[in-house]
């Protein structure tokens, strides 16, 4: 089946340095999709090539079918929404709003309809006669928005549209562009280095690395079934231990592991290769701590309190380092810093991860 | 309490010393001489040293104030001055376009290469101008003279039968000035070219713009601070150029500069040339305000 | 703008061959065995010789280094303390007027400064001569050096200045243990171009100097007035190899203690 954008075994390499290795992706209609990785693993790369400002070394963009890989930016239907937000300084608002309408040629009338309707829609109204200066950050970003939605491309590219933004105006802003999304059923690419921010408004996620893209799938895949050890690792926090020998039981797997120090369980899943070196790791928040009963043995080395949650790191007997969580109910906790506790998880929080 | 008190009087003492030094160099070798020159401008010539009358006279127990304004009636009635200051004008004004059409695809040519050779360009631009400016008029001069080397060269390929006479002429100058004061209008065009914001270039791209369309409606508009410094830089000066028109122009292009000098050492009438450095100065007030409040925008 | 076009690359040419072109016809000429500019008299170094033993131009060349030294030397100092004065003291009572005349002398036509600079001199009754040169020069080089040191200024991180007086220096201190250093390279530039300017100087020298006080520039323009002669090219050709010189030693200097900055 043909995707509506369809990246075949994209690569580019300047000189010896290869940015993007050799990826396919299919990102569907109406999707919010988000590439998400460390700086430098090619996310930025991949998307300047989908807006036509890279040209690939080898491999194609197809876009509802048709091959763009070498229609420059000015001719492809993509828009993007810059990092910096490339505002005009020397334009107005409006007038920046308006720089693309008035490109493709279309009547006054037409571009004031279209310019009208996008600053309301994004509260843009009484700032069209201003300069980029004289807006805050947050305004700023809406305009960087607003240029490019008016042209209303088929594909919408986000750099880092947020990164500028304070904390508490990011959070807010996500759920603005998760609205918007949804209002205009516009196809967006967003490329992050926040975990957090992809997993609140992306539909899937691809988690690239060196240029690969590790693994794809919604936000509640790709966290609650990593296929390697640094996604697990790259999305929220984990605990990791590597796997020794593994005996099956029932729908069970007892796994033996010198570096938890003890038996781990884990629901038996024929995705991992028990013979090749594998890790068995656990979110925190799923781990269970008692002052007594079976379980991984060790002491509380700090509690941190979050509100939301208190943090506990335990010393494990074996010398490995665990952390567990716990939502705040409003009590005072039971454990404290010193006292020797038993970790325990249901075997279906365990997640056999390949390197 | 005390000890405060006396460490801020101390700083605030060493602070008015530190203004006071330049601030006084600068009114008694700058701004007061521009008085000076005002008020010469309305006194009479004389014979001897120095020759000018004084404006003011003691008459017994009367100050007598004498102040002439014959020389401004004839500066501003003239034919010569008149024409002076509109060729002058004229020939700055053409100049300083002419030069922008030169500088401007150079600096942004310079602008486009990469990082590394750009530093070495810009040097290649400076080194020029840091050469004596008195050679560069001269080495046109041999090559403009009608036994130069452009006429030799035209003559060899049997372009033309006859010797050009471009030494000497209106053409002589302006090819003097747009050599000389080249550099001062690519400068403020590349470091604003320089520091421009590439990736407006890519939202403009994105929004539709061909590389051309891109130019006209993001580039060059943003490189106009730029282009404005460069001309300032380069007008102004041109006006009052002496040495250009001296040794490249003929006698029918008179130029304000050359006709200061001429009044000032050939006729020797201070006072005259002091009312034409006024008139020349309160042409110029307008371009040098814009220039200075430019300036120092840019540097707060 | 990745690359340079073909058009960037024709006017990058274009620009740079106008501008070198009759400076390199100016050089090769200075070594014309022939008199006349147009033929090639083979290679010769005798305008050079001719040069060298004019006492005319040795001694215009000596008055013309002595005031270019000490006016650049006058005006970095007087151009440090302006800057100090326009980048740190903020607010004071004349700053606008301070500034006017900072920047005035770099846009002001020679002929106007040389004009009011010799009617002060006669009415200080001050003789004229060296002295009176050297004073003019140091004014109107001055707003040169302001700038360049200005802009270094400016772009030194005062909170270098700050950490230096949490640590005891009073500010005076501070500012010479550790902005100074910091200045060295845009104080030599700032000297040299000065000092160029100076040596270069015809228009405001011709006014202010007095009798028997002649610059190179001037000497060099009354050779000129007379006609174009080989013995100038040569001139020219020795002021050129010594302004080349000195930019490779600046350019090679700064870029040396910028790599140290780069490095510490």
């Amino acid at each position: 089946m043909q995707s509506y954008i369809s990246i075949e075994n994209l690569a580019k390499s300047y000189g010896v340095v290869s940015a993007v290795n050799n990826i396919s992706l299919g990102i569907e209609k109406g999707e919010f999709f988000s590439l998400l990785g460390p700086s430098g693993c090619g996310k930025s790369t991949l998307l300047r090539m989908i807006a036509g400002f890279e040209t690939p070394t080898s491999g194609a963009i197809k876009l509802e079918g048709a091959d763009v890989t070498d229609v420059p930016a000015h001719r492809r239907p993509t828009n993007m929404m810059f990092q910096s937000y490339a505002l005009f300084p020397h334009l107005t608002v409006g007038r920046n709003i308006a720089f693309g309408l008035q490109q493709d040629g279309l009547a006054k009338s037409e571009i004031k309809k279209r310019i009208d309707e996008v600053a309301e829609k994004l509260q843009l109204a009484a700032m069209l006669d201003r300069k980029p200066a004289q807006l805050s950050g947050g305004q700023r970003q809406r305009v960087a928005l607003a240029r490019a939605l008016v042209k209303r491309p088929k594909v919408l590219l986000l750099d880092e549209p947020l990164g500028a933004l304070d904390k508490n105006l990011r959070t807010e802003t996500q759920l603005e562009l998760v609205r918007l999304q949804r209002e205009l059923s516009l196809t967006f690419i967003i490329v992050t280095h926040d975990q957090h921010e992809a997993m609140t408004v992306s539909t899937r996620i691809a988690i690239m690395k060196q240029g690969q893209v590790l693994q794809v799938g919604t936000p509640s895949e790709v966290y609650e079934t990593p296929q390697s050890r640094y996604v697990a690792k790259f999305l929220g926090e984990t605990n990791v231990f590597a796997g020794g020998r593994a005996q099956r039981n029932g729908d069970e797997l007892q796994i033996e592991s010198d570096e938890a120090g003890g038996r781990l369980h884990a629901a038996f899943t024929d995705r991992v290769a028990l013979d090749a070196p594998y890790w068995v790791s656990v979110r925190p928040e799923r781990v269970e701590l008692a002052t007594s009963g079976s379980g991984l043995e060790g002491t509380v080395e700090q509690l941190t309190y979050t509100g939301v949650e208190r943090h506990y790191r335990v010393r494990l007997k074996s010398g490995a380092t665990l952390d567990a969580r716990r939502v705040n109910h409003g009590t005072e906790s039971d454990l404290g810093v010193g006292d020797r506790v038993f970790a325990s998880w249901s075997p279906q929080a365990s997640r056999l991860l390949a390197e | 309490m005390s000890t405060v008190a006396t460490s801020f009087e101390k700083a605030n003492w060493g602070k008015r010393l530190l203004i006071a030094i330049p601030y006084a160099w600068l009114l008694v070798l700058f701004l007061a001489p521009f008085a000076l020159v005002a008020g010469i401008s309305l006194s009479t010539v004389r014979l001897g040293m120095p020759p000018f009358e004084p404006l003011t006279a003691w008459d017994g127990s009367i100050l007598n104030l004498r102040l002439n304004f014959e020389n401004f009636l004839y500066v501003l009635t003239d034919d010569t001055y008149l024409l002076a200051y509109l060729t002058s004008l004229k020939i700055a004004a053409i100049s300083t376009a002419a030069m922008l059409l030169i500088a401007y695809p150079l600096a942004y040519g310079i602008a486009s290469c990469a990082p590394s050779s750009r530093s070495l360009l810009v040097f290649l631009v400076i080194v020029p101008f840091w050469s004596s400016m008195l050679i560069r008029v001269y080495s046109w001069m041999s090559i403009l003279r009608n036994d130069g080397l452009l006429n030799a060269l035209l003559l060899k390929l049997g372009l033309i039968a006859e010797p050009l006479r471009i030494l000497n002429t209106e053409t002589a100058i302006y090819i003097g000035i747009i050599y000389t004061y080249l550099p001062f209008m690519v400068l403020p065009i590349y470091s604003n070219l320089s520091s421009a914001d590439k990736t407006l270039i890519e939202a403009a791209r994105d929004l539709g713009c061909s590389r051309i369309s891109a130019f006209w409606r993001v580039t060059f508009p943003l490189s106009l601070p730029g282009v404005l410094a460069g001309c300032a830089l380069v007008f102004i000066p041109v006006v009052g150029e002496f040495v250009i028109p001296d040794l490249l122009g003929g006698a029918d292009t008179q130029m304000i500069g050359r006709a200061i000098w001429l009044e000032f050492f050939n006729n020797r009438d201070w006072p005259m040339a002091a009312a034409v450095t006024i008139v020349l100065m309160a042409l110029l007030v307008v371009p040098i305000v814009y220039f200075q409040s430019r300036q120092s925008r840019e540097r707060t | 703008m990745t690359k340079p076009s073909w058009f960037n690359r024709l006017s990058i040419l274009f620009g740079f061959a106008f501008l070198y072109l009759p400076i390199v016809v100016l050089v090769i000429y200075s070594f014309n065995g022939s008199k006349l500019v147009t033929v090639w008299g083979g290679f010769s170094t005798q305008w050079y010789a001719t040069v060298l033993s004019n006492p005319s131009i040795i001694e215009g060349a000596k008055v013309s280094f002595l005031v270019a030294a000490v006016s650049a030397t006058a005006a970095t100092i007087l151009g440090t303390l302006a800057a100090v004065v326009m980048v740190r003291l903020r607010r004071f009572r004349g700053r606008a007027l301070l500034n006017g005349m900072l920047l005035a002398p770099m846009v002001m036509p020679e002929v106007v400064m040389a004009v009011s600079m010799l009617l002060m001199f006669v009415t200080l009754g001050i003789d004229r001569g060296p002295l009176t040169i050297t004073l003019a020069h140091t004014t109107f080089t001055l707003c040169f050096a302001t700038v360049v040191l200005q802009s270094r200024l400016v772009e030194l991180d005062p909170s270098l200045e700050e950490a230096a007086r949490d640590l005891g220096c009073p500010p005076p201190k501070a500012f010479v243990s550790v902005a100074l250093p910091n200045m060295v390279p845009a104080i030599v530039s700032a000297w040299l171009l000065s000092f160029t300017l100076s040596l270069d100087d015809l228009v405001i020298s011709s006014f202010t100097t007095g009798p028997g006080a002649s610059t190179l520039p001037m000497k060099i323009y009354s050779q000129i007035k007379f006609g174009v002669t080989p013995e100038i090219n040569a001139i020219s050709t020795i002021i050129l190899g010594i302004v080349v010189l000195g930019l490779v030693a600046a350019q090679l200097v700064s870029r040396r203690s910028e790599q140290k900055a780069s490095v510490a």
